[in-house]
């Protein structure tokens, strides 16, 4: 079955006096793969969990398709959902738990053998068939799970943060697991995170939460380069926020910003004036030393002084003061073997990406 | 290094000294019996040994009360596994009013000395239900009652080491929540059901002060027929093969649900 589209409308939980959702509307094409992203109680997994069925809304609704799925219980919904911790039942073994669901559903014992094998494949579990729970690792039961929640062939697939229980390795592991059986069923799926590079490199589409809200909805470059909030910008990737003032506002939509010690000429941003407090981010991967090449080709470009440099393998982690603020700045390449080397008191950094936000950070 | 070593070295034979006497002290009562019960020798160790109290035509005392413990034992631990399951899920997975009192008020009757119990149910047997006291739903209505805690406890322990993703995971494959329960959760609590219900069973089958009480001569328990015979003569070979008999009756039924319980929840009962 091909994945349905879902749409979420102004959708709000309380528990209590406390509003856990907070009037959220945001629609998932068919086939489309959604990552709601976001910190520990900003309402991803209530959303996730309104739309299986597990909790009820205050208010909104919630459509599969052009179905109102608002009250339909959880287990008339046909929705996939993965835990956040491995729910591999215990007492059965793998291909039992694969083919839980459709032994529910009194499919015939062919077709459940077929349908198990088949998503034995797809999350690559082979050999494993006759194992219980105690017997595989985290990241084998999880995908189990995957697999148990596929093989009735819901519409959609409702994942709640499934790598976060697994080691670093594992979460790799399932990471492309996800995106592969993603590419092959064309399964609509949504993702809780809070793991902005799970987000960035599995989503088509990133719902940015925060406190019950939508913070931020869009493509990850999107959410990535222009992040619209200071929480967006330092939630999504690393980044330097640096406090600035608007100084003038320019006819051709530029505007000079005073930050970093220097006049910067940015583009301007409506309701802006002079005075206004912004923030800039400049992410620490953006930032370039530069070294004997031209300036010319960053149109921002800034001096500091060498405050602290670690090694971290792929990249070379410098502090730099502009300015009596300090920038973190990722060398990448062979350029962090010679700045090792050379270890340089001052450096010239560059970058073409610089956002601002409007608001003190 | 070598003291890090050396107080590992030190600390396992301390749990093995440890182990080993604790394992001492539990099994000497039986070991005292079979004494006992094979001689009648005042001497230790006894200079002879003599099979003929096992002889069952002369135990009357185990061929009258048998079958009653084995009853009372039956019937109390299949009251509790009808009665503890859902109070046990009630308690642990439910938010109601009054969640914390229900929990404590299940530790009441073995908080209370078991005599006090004994005489205000005594009493209110007397009053209002006569009929009870000697009867076999007499002694299992407080047996069920004294027991109920250990069960419950047993069941909860397992209920709250479940994770309750198992049957919300159920429920979204297309489970009731009925269906969820019996199929999902009890199962996973298993282990639980298994030590409550062999917990259940022992203390049952060997009650003591709910038959001593309220079961007349009607109905008694082996264990109050042999402590009626033991105010009467002291500890001979024939009350100590008796007591001997009961205890490996029920370890056989502890040990046969055991198994049986391992058998059918493969991967959870070790």
């Amino acid at each position: 079955m091909p994945g349905a589209s879902l749409r979420i409308e102004h959708l709000t939980k309380r528990f209590g006096a406390v509003a856990a959702v907070d009037d959220v509307s945001f629609d998932v094409a068919a086939g489309q793969f959604v990552v709601l992203l976001g910190p520990s109680g900003s309402g991803k997994t209530t959303i996730l969990r309104m739309v299986a069925g597990l909790e009820v809304p205050t208010s909104g609704r919630i459509w599969f398709g052009d179905r109102d799925a608002t009250r339909t219980p959880a287990h008339k919904r046909g929705v996939g959902y993965v835990f956040q911790r491995p729910s591999m039942f215990p007492h059965y073994t793998v291909r039992e738990n694969i083919g839980w669901g459709l032994k529910l559903r009194k499919m015939p014992r062919a077709e459940i053998e077929r349908r198990v094998t088949a998503m034995i494949d797809l999350v690559q579990l082979h050999g494993l068939d006759d194992r219980y729970a105690t017997q595989l690792s985290g990241g084998q039961a999880q995908r189990v799970v995957i697999a148990r929640a596929l093989a009735p062939d819901p519409p959609i697939l409702l994942l709640d943060e499934p790598l976060s229980a697994l080691d670093a390795k594992l979460r790799d592991e399932l990471k492309d697991v996800i995106a592969d059986v993603q590419r092959r069923t064309r399964k609509t799926m949504v993702m809780v995170t809070h793991d902005q590079r799970e987000a960035l490199s599995l989503a088509a589409k990133v719902v940015v939460m925060d406190l019950g809200r939508i913070a931020q909805l869009g493509s990850p470059a999107d959410v990535y380069r222009h992040p619209a909030t200071a929480f967006v910008a330092s939630f999504v990737g690393n980044t330097n926020l640096v406090h600035g003032t608007v100084t003038t506002v320019l006819a051709n939509r530029r505007m000079t910003v005073r930050a970093l010690g220097q006049e910067i000429d940015v583009r301007s941003e409506d309701g802006l004036t002079p005075g206004d407090a912004v923030s800039l981010s400049l992410r620490p991967d953006d930032l370039e030393v530069i070294e004997g090449r031209d300036r010319s080709a960053f149109p921002y470009v800034f001096e500091g002084h060498v405050r602290n440099v670690v090694f971290i393998g792929g990249i070379l982690q410098m502090e730099v003061d502009v300015a009596g603020e300090l920038l973190r700045v990722h060398a990448a390449g062979r350029a962090r073997f010679s700045l090792m080397q050379e270890a340089p008191e001052t450096v010239v950094i560059g970058t073409s990406e610089l956002v601002v936000i409007p608001g003190a950070t | 290094m070598w003291g890090s070593r050396w107080t590992v070295l030190v600390g396992r034979r301390l749990i093995q000294v440890y182990a080993i006497t604790a394992a001492l002290i539990l099994a000497y009562p039986t070991v005292q019996l079979f004494i006992v019960a094979a001689s009648d020798d005042i001497v230790f160790p006894p200079r002879y040994f003599s099979f003929t109290a096992f002889n069952l035509d002369k135990l009357p005392t185990l061929l009258e009360t048998m079958p009653f413990s084995i009853a009372l034992g039956l019937a109390t631990t299949g009251v509790l596994l009808a009665l503890a399951i859902p109070t046990s899920y009630a308690t642990q997975r439910m938010q109601f009013r009054g969640r914390a009192l229900a929990s404590a008020a299940i530790f009441l009757p073995v908080i209370i000395p078991g005599v006090g119990y004994m005489v205000a149910l005594g009493t209110a047997y007397i009053l209002v239900f006569p009929d009870l006291i000697g009867s076999f739903a007499g002694v299992l209505l407080p047996t069920v009652i004294f027991n109920l805690v250990w069960m419950v406890r047993a069941v909860q322990s397992s209920l709250s080491v479940t994770d309750p993703a198992y049957e919300d995971a159920a429920l979204m494959l297309g489970a009731s929540r009925i269906r969820a329960f019996f199929t999902v959760t009890l199962p996973a609590i298993a282990p639980g059901i298994a030590v409550g219900a062999m917990i259940t069973f022992a203390n049952s089958t060997t009650a003591f002060t709910a038959p001593y009480f309220l079961g007349r001569t009607t109905a008694l328990t082996t264990t109050v027929g042999i402590f009626n015979e033991l105010s009467r003569n002291s500890l001979i070979p024939r009350l100590a093969a008796e007591a001997l008999i009961v205890e490996l009756i029920v370890m056989s039924f502890v040990v046969a649900a055991y198994l049986m319980a391992r058998k059918r929840f493969r991967g959870l009962i070790i």
